[in-house]
């Protein structure tokens, strides 16, 4: 018998936590805690700890599958790749799409986009970040230069006043979600902004119920507080900071009144979260890829530089993400080329027929709604890559099955900018290849042999490509910090930027005006506003255990608004947007301000209507 | 001829063993002893994973693997009886030797008692255990309080009363209480150990008492069981063991040892459990901070007592699926599922992500159960309280205290005891 510890990292959220992947006998039986991966120290949440299920599943997809009549018919890999690249080549560059994938490794990531670029010799590449992620993170870069989390997940530990706004870390990271827990046993304050009373606002010193949307001007309406009690920080404003007059000028109008009417919560509540935020040092502010845009975290980066809370450990503006390998995506530069189309871009070229080749690896981008899944149709040639049958998948012509992340070497970058090791702990299921393996072997015989052989040479490749990552190697990443770009910041890389300047072109952080928006916001016909949550993904859904403890796609209502509509626990109810329709289960709660409903963020509409339909 | 009882110094003729190994390497040697004679089929211990820091348990199956694995980790907080259970079948077709700590020891009498491991299958040698220090926080500890790059120790032990540590500039030690006092040093369920020579094993040994020219050259091995004896007269005779009888000074030294540190041990758990109150205090403190529950599960994963093919905390009549924080009840089903037998190991409280004092918790209710029931938890195969409880009776008892608050009860200490 044969047993082994194969130390890795969870694939589910932005947090990179590291787990042991058991290994008896040649298969994956279980994960055990890693006390020692300085992420977690040993510790997982639910997903985590049920992170080997999905490896051994019977539904995974072991062998290339080729639609013949609308059926699938088992392919070999020759044929699979003989039918691919003539389809990809028979269509011109700007008539095929790649999406790459947030849950797939760097190495995967970099050979795909190079595979776009030199092969399919198309602009259009991008990865399912873009709705959550990419946009988000242009708001950092362009605040302090890059684009990431300016500090690291420990050391939230060592804040002493947090402002959470557009994240539920306790539910959505969780381990990231226990160093605030850290921080309130060391004394920080704790301020939540939510329209629900997530499990992160149960643990607040001081939640405020705002208007999902809202966001931007709750923020504005803090630093307008600060400002007008002369709290904000004159010498690192000085010193660190350019076009803050701007700022301020255009904070004029954020007075607490317009504010909180906005908001939809009490004046005071906004002087309140200023006074808390500014009443200890270090400070930091937490939002999280779901709910962020570009706006929402430009204004949280300019909280930040108001009140000089960057470049320390404990501040600045901390950006979870949700897939494992969101950060490393966009790292290793699976973003549109010059004049190439966005993931929603291709999507709407999609739906109008100019795309005639679309290639997705690892994403399941027809979940993200009705609109999604009808564009998918459309396309002339879809070829696929996943573990699973997905929604996606099953609208493939060509399916090309991938190795599960205990079947490969690789690496993944979490929130916090830490590239940590995927290591192969099995031999993939069936005739499933690594992704990166796949993409080379057919680049292959469309005539491009990138000659990696395994996933440490793509790294290498990675490392004198990528400037964050220069200087990274397989070898480094051995010891279990791993590194944190830029790697050159220490032994195990940068755990805080910006500590001397910043990384802008003039090495200031810049301020920006942000305006609040209202959007569709709710009126007669969609009374009701939506705040997000996270839904279930490929992983979550093939794993009985997580199924068992979520049984699907809720909506959530609260109380006194359930008995409006008459609306009871379990009741399905219609919902309805200006452009989507859809029934969910009901969970009706206090924990949700009234007029409020949360909804899956697959289900995108800011505002709807509901129509009760049957009791369960 | 060895026999329970006997209390030896052993070492070992082997050198490659006496190469590596620490304290005259009689561990390492009786290991090599049962697998060449095929007494077990393999040895499960913990070796060192990325670094020093790093314990991961290894499954040793030939004698020769043995040397890369001598050696204590003072952070290796791991619990091995829970994973052959999980990993091994329950040891039911597999002779599996096992180096066990004080909670590891109790752990497999709990699994056994539930009928999830064989301890048939299973030999047992001991090792005293001081506590050990979680290894995130060791590197932490090493930065701060030693000034030390944690990368550059190569041993570190914890040898009367200080935690040392040996490193490219020579070696530090600092007494593990001002370390505790500060915030650092053993994990909180170690402090209130009181397991520290692990007598349930077959063998138990360890460095205190090994006095005069043998201090350092050879472990002090108390013969716990017959198959311990058997174990050591095999070695013996074998040639790769060689024993004398402890000296009596020595036999005094170890006892002084043990006492110290169980009055250590005492003194934490006086100071944890005040610190807990009584009675509604108590309650309302457990309330409070189980309500930051994320519900992951690691708690019942880890815990030695926990069994059950389907834990009664996913039965959605008293859980609801998918609510987070869970409702009290989820922390209910434990304390009535398992404080009665709660060994204190710690893994609950070192695993939660929420960082709940959960071993805490269990361990104050564990010793208020005690006090009630005498019912002592991994020392014997007694069944625990729940095997005998009589439901009528335990409900006119509970009846008659004047209270439907069961766990008030639970947590009011009985007087006079």
């Amino acid at each position: 018998m044969d047993f082994t510890y194969i130390p890795s990292t969870c694939p589910y959220c932005g947090t990179g936590c590291g787990i042991n992947l058991v290994v008896k006998d040649g298969l994956v039986k279980g994960i055990s805690p890693w006390q020692r991966n300085p992420v977690n120290e040993g510790k997982v949440c639910i997903r985590g700890n049920k992170s080997f299920e999905f490896v051994n599943r019977a539904e995974r997809i072991t062998t290339p599958l080729i639609k013949r009549d609308g059926k699938f018919v088992e392919a070999s890999w020759e044929d699979a790749y003989k039918e691919v690249a003539a389809k990809l080549k028979a269509a011109k560059g700007d008539e095929i799409g790649c999406i790459a994938s947030a849950r797939t490794c760097n190495e995967d990531n970099y050979v795909f986009k190079n595979f776009a670029a030199n092969v399919a010799r198309t602009a259009n590449i991008d990865y399912c970040g873009r709705k959550c992620n990419a946009d988000a993170v242009n708001g950092l870069i362009e605040a302090f230069g890059h684009g990431a989390m300016t500090n690291s997940i420990a050391d939230i530990s060592r804040s002493k006043a947090i402002l959470i706004v557009g994240s539920n870390p306790l539910d959505e990271n969780p381990l990231a979600g226990r160093r605030v827990i850290m921080a309130r046993k060391n004394g920080a304050q704790v301020i939540v902004a939510d329209a629900r009373t997530s499990a992160t606002a149960k643990i607040a010193d001081f939640h405020i119920a705002i208007n999902p949307g809202t966001e931007v001007a709750f923020l504005n309406g803090i630093a307008a507080a600060i400002i007008s009690e002369g709290k904000e920080n004159k010498d690192f404003i000085a010193k660190k900071t350019a076009d803050f007059d701007m700022y301020k000028a255009a904070l004029a109008p954020c007075t607490p009144a317009v504010v909180a009417k906005i908001c939809g919560i009490a004046e005071d509540a906004v002087t309140k979260a200023a006074e808390l935020f500014t009443a200890a040092r270090p400070a930091s502010v937490i939002t999280s890829a779901g709910a962020a845009s570009a706006g929402l975290v430009r204004a949280c980066a300019n909280l930040a530089l108001l009140t000089g809370n960057v470049g320390v450990a404990g501040a600045g503006v901390n950006l979870f993400r949700g897939k494992s390998n969101a950060q490393g995506a966009l790292d290793v530069g699976c973003v549109p080329a010059d004049n190439g189309h966005s993931v929603p871009a291709m999507i709407e070229a999609s739906a109008a027929g100019k795309i005639k080749a679309l290639y997705i690896m690892g994403e399941n981008i027809a979940s993200a709604g009705a609109d999604v899944a009808a564009a998918l149709d459309k396309v002339g040639f879809l070829v696929v890559q996943d573990m699973f049958m997905t929604e996606t998948a099953a609208k493939a012509h060509i399916i090309l099955p991938s190795a599960s992340f205990a079947e490969r070497d690789g690496t993944v970058t979490n929130s916090e900018r830490r590239v940590q090791r995927v290591r192969k702990a099995v031999d993939p299921l069936g005739s499933s290849k690594a992704d990166w393996q796949i993409v080379c072997e057919l680049a292959k015989v469309m005539g491009s042999d990138f000659a990696f052989k395994n996933a440490e040479e793509i790294f290498n490749d990675i490392a004198k490509n990528v400037p964050t990552y220069a200087g990274i190697t397989y070898a480094r990443l051995e010891a279990p910090e791993a590194v944190q770009w830029p790697a050159a910041g220490g032994k195990f890389g940068t755990a805080v930027l910006y500590t001397d300047t910043f990384s802008t072109k003039d090495g200031k952080g810049a301020f920006a005006a942000v305006e609040y928006r209202a959007g569709d916001a709710v009126s007669k016909e969609f009374p009701f506003a939506v705040a997000a949550q996270w839904p279930m993904g490929t992983l979550s859904k093939n794993t009985a255990s997580l199924v068992r403890e979520f049984p699907g796609p809720r909506i959530i209502i609260n109380k006194a608004d359930a008995k409006t509509l008459g609306v009871n626990p379990g009741t399905l109810v219609k919902v309805s947007g200006k452009t989507c329709s859809a029934t969910f289960a009901a969970d009706v709660t206090s924990g949700i301000k009234a007029g409020v409903v949360s909804l899956p963020f697959t289900f995108s509409a800011p505002a709807v209507m509901l129509e009760k339909t049957e009791d369960a | 001829m060895a026999k329970k009882g006997d209390m030896l110094y052993a070492w070992t003729n082997d050198a490659d063993i006496k190469k590596n190994a620490e304290l005259g390497g009689a561990v390492t040697a009786i290991w090599k002893y049962a697998l060449d004679n095929k007494a077990i089929d393999a040895v499960l211990v913990i070796s060192k994973g990325a670094d020093l820091y790093d314990a991961k348990p290894t499954l040793v199956k030939t004698s020769a693997e043995l040397t890369n694995t001598a050696g204590s980790l003072h952070c290796g907080t791991l619990l091995l009886p829970k994973l052959i259970k999980k990993y091994f079948d329950g040891a039911a077709d597999m002779k599996i030797g096992v180096t066990v700590k004080g909670c590891d020891a109790m752990a497999f009498y709990e699994l056994a008692k539930r009928k999830q491991i064989n301890l048939d299958n299973i030999v047992m040698i001991g090792v005293n255990c001081g506590g050990s220090v979680s290894p995130v926080l060791a590197r932490t500890m090493i930065t701060d309080k030693y000034g030390v790059d944690p990368d550059t120790v190569h041993k570190e032990e914890i040898d009367k009363g200080q935690f040392i540590i040996e490193y490219e500039g020579g070696h530090k030690g600092i007494s593990v209480d001002e370390l505790e006092e500060s915030g650092y040093g053993r994990r909180s369920n170690c402090r209130r150990c009181k397991m520290k020579i692990p007598r349930q094993a077959d063998l138990a040994c360890g460095n205190w008492g090994v006095i005069g020219e043998k201090a350092g050259k050879a472990t002090f091995v108390e013969v716990c069981s017959d198959k311990g004896a058997k174990l050591v007269d095999g070695a013996v005779k074998s040639g790769v063991l060689a024993t004398e009888a402890a000296v009596s000074k020595g036999l005094e030294i170890r006892g002084k040892v043990e006492g110290a540190m169980l009055k250590l041990g005492e003194k934490w758990r006086k100071h944890d459990f005040e610190a807990l109150g009584e009675g509604k205090d108590r309650l309302k403190k457990i309330m409070a901070e189980t309500s930051r529950c994320i519900k992951c599960h690691s708690c019942i994963s880890a815990c030695p007592i926990c069994y059950c093919v389907d834990c009664t905390t996913r039965n959605p009549a008293f859980v609801t699926p998918g609510e987070v924080p869970p409702n009290f009840m989820f922390h209910l089903i434990r304390f009535a599922h398992i404080a009665d037998s709660c060994v204190n190991c710690g893994q609950c409280q070192e695993l939660c992500p929420s960082e709940i004092p959960n071993a805490l918790f269990m361990h104050s209710q564990q010793v208020e159960l005690e006090k009630m029931f005498g019912h002592t938890p991994g020392v014997s195969m007694e069944l625990p309280l729940m095997a005998y409880a009589e439901e009528k009776t335990e409900r006119a008892r509970l009846h008659n205290t004047g209270s439907d608050m069961i766990y008030e009860n639970v947590f009011n200490p009985v007087k006079g005891h």
